[in-house]
């Protein structure tokens, strides 16, 4: 009891500091550091027995001798050095553990159940190339069917040729017959080289084209213009350094990251949705579809298939097109969204989203924003269940369009508004399988423009992993680090640069001259 | 091991009444102090990694002034003879000369804490790797100094002593920029003779043992030649 009561009264800051200094000691190879320690004792007693040398050895003359014993001495050093590297241990003293595989690289790692082996073709100058290899070598002591081998590109041209090698830095996984290459110096991307190789088929995600929708194939980056002072993402930059369209190609390449596969697919000619496709995404129309394209589009969700569908608030959605949805039990409104109380800066059309329905696509996500969103509604479908994914606070209201007059408005009802949702379960009584459906009433969250930011690319991928039926492979995300920073007033900083630059420095001096005057 | 520490004190109390030792410091702390405070106030960010990258150019100038005196004085004085033939060991000279310099050396990064402490005051910094940077400057210390005595035992002038010392530090230095040059097996010795090459991964919170024993292993076998040779006067 007393002990408990001991124990309680201490600050909570003691035993994570306690911790934090045991954490690494405890990870430390133990092994190894035996191996260092009789390494240097070994090396100490062949010094000392060094020192008993004479100056000149019986059969040689005295610089013969001299040349002779720091040679040797200089071998045995360097020899020590090899045995020390080639035991070599590992101790991560940073508090983000930035020289540790990463806990989903881990993960991926430990699960492995068939032999994976890892030539990694790695520059030697390259420090974080360096890093990556000593971290391979950690994940290689996690599970015995995860094999490294380190290979210096510039030493073994020939053997990265043969492998296919072009690039430095570049990590082979083979698992039986089936390979994938990495160009990379981080653990992540070898941990999703893993789970690309140990995907049996292509997962193709269907892009549908034809109707204007954001295309998958331009720049990563969003269109902007870059002035000689500024960058800004309107007209008033001086100069035009890129004008492409906002498009997808940032969620693609996240897509094809993954080791799934992106392809665009068109209705226009009547011709079924191929049954290869795990997920068919309508990623912002803008022409509206004929009755003939739906149909496409019914039998492929019929059979089975998912869809994503992103519209935009300005999308004067087709018949067919809102009847098919509503019977999956959902119906999209027409006007904005507006929030003045859950939003992203000082835009009230950018609805910020902390908190979604309980569903698998939304599972840890944190917070994501959709800029200018039009509402949804849950429509009573049978054989359907719907959950809403992500809505707009209390406060909100729809407004008919942006730069209409919005008093009415304002003053007006407040509710929740429905921004994405998803469906499941089958379109009707003659449905061969169930299909999976989300509909966001918003695109711009997917485009290249905010997919990077908070968790917009966590939504849009997590939201794909569930239509294609993998929402329980492992989510590794791009790791985010943040420096510590200080912040100082003026005067803490006149107090800095005193005492470092005048003060420590002048003390010095001062004690240095009264020795100067006290010994003359 | 009495000797030594004889040896020791006589030396230290020598390192501490010479006027050497605290230009050293005070010039050393100056320069680090002013890139210091202009670094903080800059970049705004809690570590050390540039000061610690600024400390061992310093050190690889400054340390060899402070050993350059150790053998060469003694020899352009005659001393070394006097004190060769004296009642102790070449080994106990060589270590108490040795330990003298460090503890100055050290001394004077010693003082440089002030500015983690004010770190720790302002905000919060990573604590790991401020830990293996220091254990990093005493390691990378260790083995100028015992360098240095080496330099400073194979000559009367203490020019020479220092230039020498210099010399091998920056071709230590630089080691690794050869190895483009070199067949295999040697451009991975040309990689890990370097000094940098150890130095960087520890400051950044990765301590390797195999760089902490590049930094014992050379020390020591600098400090075997010494004795060695010495011994052989």
């Amino acid at each position: 009891m007393s002990d408990q009561q001991g124990s309680n009264d201490l600050p909570a800051e003691d035993t994570s500091f306690l911790h934090n200094l045991l954490e690494p000691l405890q990870s430390l190879d133990w092994i190894n550091l035996g191996w260092f320690a009789g390494v240097v004792f070994a090396l100490a007693a062949l010094f000392a027995a060094g020192l008993k040398v004479p100056a000149r050895l019986a059969f040689a003359s005295r610089i013969a001798s001299a040349t002779l014993v720091v040679t040797a001495a200089v071998a045995v050093t360097i020899l020590a050095n090899v045995a020390l590297f080639r035991h070599d241990a590992h101790l991560d003293l940073t508090h983000e553990k930035a020289f540790t595989p990463s806990a989903e690289a881990r993960e991926v790692v430990r699960r492995l159940s068939e032999r994976v082996e890892v030539v990694y073709f790695y520059q030697k100058q390259n420090e974080a190339a360096r890093a990556l290899g000593a971290m391979l070598r950690q994940l290689e002591r996690l599970n015995g069917n995860f094999r490294v081998r380190l290979i210096d590109a510039d030493q073994n041209p020939a053997l990265a040729s043969s492998q296919g090698v072009r690039t430095y830095n570049s990590a082979v996984l083979r698992l039986d017959e089936r390979r994938v290459e990495v160009i990379t110096t981080d653990d992540r991307e070898i941990a999703l080289g893993v789970l690309r190789l140990l995907r049996t088929r292509d997962v193709v995600i269907c892009f549908a084209s034809g109707h204007g929708q954001y295309d998958i194939d331009n720049f990563e980056f969003h269109t902007h213009f870059e002035g000689a002072h500024n960058h800004s993402h309107d007209a008033s930059g001086t100069g035009l350094v890129l004008m492409e369209q906002h498009g997808l190609g940032r969620l693609r390449r996240a897509i094809e990251k993954l080791g799934l596969v992106a392809r665009k697919v068109s209705f226009a000619t009547g011709q079924p949705i191929p049954d290869d496709c795990a997920a068919m995404v309508e990623a912002n129309p803008r022409t509206r579809y004929s009755p003939g394209e739906t149909d496409v589009l019914r039998r492929y969700l019929e059979r089975g298939g998912s869809a994503m569908f992103l519209i935009e608030p300005d999308y004067a959605l087709d018949e067919s097109i809102a009847a098919l949805l509503a019977s999956a039990g959902i119906a999209v409104r027409d006007g904005v969204i507006v929030d003045p109380t859950e939003h992203y800066f000082t835009d009230e059309q950018m609805i910020a989203v902390s908190r979604y329905g309980s569903h698998p696509a939304t599972r840890g996500l944190a917070l994501s924003f959709y800029p200018g969103a039009r509402p949804l509604e849950v429509l009573p479908a049978p054989g359907v269940k719907v959950t809403p994914l992500a809505a707009s606070s209390a406060d909100s209201y729809v407004i008919a369009n942006r730069l209409g007059d919005q008093t009415k408005a304002k003053s007006g009802p407040r509710a929740p508004q429905i921004i994405a949702l998803a469906a499941e379960g089958r379109l009707n009584g003659t449905a061969a399988a169930a299909f999976r459906l989300i509909v966001a009433g918003d695109a711009d969250f997917a485009s290249n423009s905010f997919f990077p930011y908070l968790a917009n690319s966590d939504a849009v991928l997590a939201g794909l992993a569930w239509l294609t039926r993998e929402e329980r492979a492992p989510a590794i995300k791009p790791p985010v680090e943040v420096l510590p920073t200080v912040s100082l007033t003026g005067e803490q900083m006149r107090g800095i640069f005193l005492v470092t630059v005048l003060l420590i420095p002048g003390l010095i001096a001062f004690a240095g001259s009264a020795m100067w005057w006290w010994r003359r | 091991m009495r000797a030594l520490r004889i040896l020791f004190t006589k030396e230290l109390n020598a390192t501490l009444t010479s006027p050497i030792g605290y230009t050293v410091a005070a010039v050393f702390l100056l320069v680090l102090g002013y890139t210091f405070s202009l670094t903080l106030f800059v970049t705004k960010v809690a570590n050390l990694q540039y000061i610690f990258h600024q400390m061992y150019v310093l050190s690889i100038l400054l340390v060899p002034v402070l050993t350059m005196r150790t053998f060469a004085e003694e020899r352009r004085s005659e001393t070394l003879e006097l004190l060769l033939t004296a009642p102790v060991r070449e080994l106990s000279v060589v270590l108490a000369k040795y330990a003298a310099t460090l503890t100055l050396v050290l001394g004077i990064f010693a003082l440089t804490l002030i500015y983690a402490a004010i770190l720790g005051r302002y905000g919060e910094p990573d604590w790991g790797p401020i830990y293996a940077g220091y254990l990093a400057l005493a390691l990378h210390a260790s083995l100028l100094v015992a360098v240095g005595l080496l330099m400073s035992s194979i000559t009367e002038s203490q020019v020479v002593a220092a230039a020498l010392s210099i010399g091998a530090f920056l071709m230590l230095w630089f080691a690794d920029s050869v190895s483009y040059l070199l067949p295999p097996p040697f451009d991975s010795f040309a990689i890990n003779l370097s000094l940098i090459g150890h130095f960087k991964p520890m400051v950044s919170g990765s301590v390797f043992l195999s760089d902490i024993g590049y930094f014992v292993t050379a020390s020591m076998l600098a400090l075997f030649l010494t004795t060695w040779g010495l011994a052989q006067r």
